[in-house]
């Protein structure tokens, strides 16, 4: 039996095959492990962070991401047939979300492992709680909270003070901050 | 992270990486910023888990004479600890002094972490059961020996008492564990008993 030969060296990660063309902005910040795929454009905006491990699909259609957004990891946003989908500015896609919403408004917060379906529209400033679900071709209002079980509700605190909105908006810029500091850049390999 | 050891040409690829320190870690584990993590010694992190130790406090203070201060360990899990396939730890973060900043996370001994949970507790005490699919928001604090529900939502900021079960979302306390939690089980060849020790169950991991 002929011996097997010594273990090939760690070979670099290789680029999935279809890269989708890519317009990111130059000071968004994509981890090395994101998982970019399909075929439509990616638009990725200023300051948007990409977390290793976040998956953008655009298969069904274009994906663009605003400005100051994050998208954590485990996340999934695109959908596989449905459509283009836009995520808003300062809006965060948390850990384990599938995102297929037709657009997110801008300021939105899908939390941790929510589901939001395909062709949904979520106005600005809502909020999906954990593990929420919302449906297909649903669409949310401006400043609604998604939580317990599918109770819907409006956050009044944000639609009546205006500060509260602007405190939110430069959290955001502080937290994409941090992460700037925090995590390597590989976005020459997704540029282009 | 303690190193792994050689592995012989000649045997097969399996599941785990086995340390010195009787640590299994998956092959298909997601591991960011592996430095920063301490794994106390037999505990098993399954295929798929997502481990951020990237996320971890970043001083302020100017280096003295080009000298860090130690590494920083950004998630500490204890002894005996398994966490199950598909979960995802990460440090929480907040403001603190007009900058967004990671707190580093502690899990402690014989902690099992159920599949798909997501993890962002400030700490985790040992001896606590974690069901599968659930959520524990940034800066939870959870106690000696409780029992988390699946699928529960723990707010951020909550702190769950020693002993308690823990369900639902938002998560409320419905119940105590009884005398006997954790006791018996552990022997060799046993069931693992919930909150108990896990040794032997990491032990009959391959």
């Amino acid at each position: 039996m002929a011996s097997r030969p010594a273990p090939a060296p760690k070979r670099p990660s290789q680029l999935p095959a279809s890269k989708p063309p890519c317009n990111t902005h130059p000071s968004a910040i994509i981890a090395d492990k994101a998982q970019i795929t399909g075929a439509h454009a990616v638009e990725i905006g200023e300051n948007a962070v990409i977390h290793p491990w976040a998956r953008i699909r655009a298969e069904g259609g274009k994906v663009s991401i605003g400005k100051n957004s994050m998208v954590y990891e485990g996340a999934t946003v695109g959908t596989v047939d449905g459509g283009d989908v836009l995520i808003g500015d300062y809006v965060n896609i948390e850990t384990g979300a599938v995102v297929e919403a037709k657009s997110v408004g801008d300021g939105s917060t899908v939390e941790v492992n929510a589901v939001i379906g395909k062709g949904a529209v979520l106005g600005k400033w809502c909020r999906v709680a954990p593990l929420e679900r919302v449906e297909a071709g649903e669409e949310l209002e401006d400043f609604t909270v998604v939580y317990g079980d599918g109770q819907r509700r409006v956050d009044k605190t944000t639609k009546e003070h205006a500060e509260v909105r602007e405190l939110k908006k430069v959290g955001q810029e502080k937290v994409v901050q941090a992460m700037r500091t925090l995590t390597p850049n590989a976005m020459a390999k997704w540029a282009g | 992270m303690s190193r792994p050891q050689a592995v012989t040409r000649r045997s097969a690829k399996s599941e785990y990486i086995e340390t010195d320190t009787g640590n299994k870690i998956s092959r298909r584990a997601r591991i960011e910023g592996k430095q920063n993590i301490m794994l106390a010694g037999k505990s098993v992190v399954m295929a798929g888990a997502i481990l951020r130790g990237d996320l971890h406090r970043k001083s302020d203070r100017p280096a003295e004479g080009g000298e860090k201060g130690g590494p920083i360990t950004a998630i500490n899990i204890g002894r005996a600890s398994v966490i199950s396939t598909d979960c995802t730890i990460r440090p929480p973060m907040r403001m603190s002094r007009g900058q967004m900043t990671f707190y580093p996370m502690r899990i402690g001994d014989n902690v099992f972490i159920g599949t798909g949970t997501h993890v962002s507790a400030l700490s985790i005490s040992s001896h606590v059961h974690v069901g599968a699919n659930c959520v524990l928001s940034p800066f939870c604090v959870v106690k000696e020996s409780c029992k988390i529900l699946p699928d529960t939502v723990v707010p951020p900021h909550m702190v769950i008492p020693p002993g308690s079960v823990v369900a639902g979302r938002p998560a409320r306390v419905i119940g105590e564990v009884g005398e006997g939690w954790g006791q018996g089980g552990g022997g060799e060849g046993e069931e693992y008993v919930e909150g108990g020790d896990l040794r032997a169950l990491v032990r009959s991991i391959k």
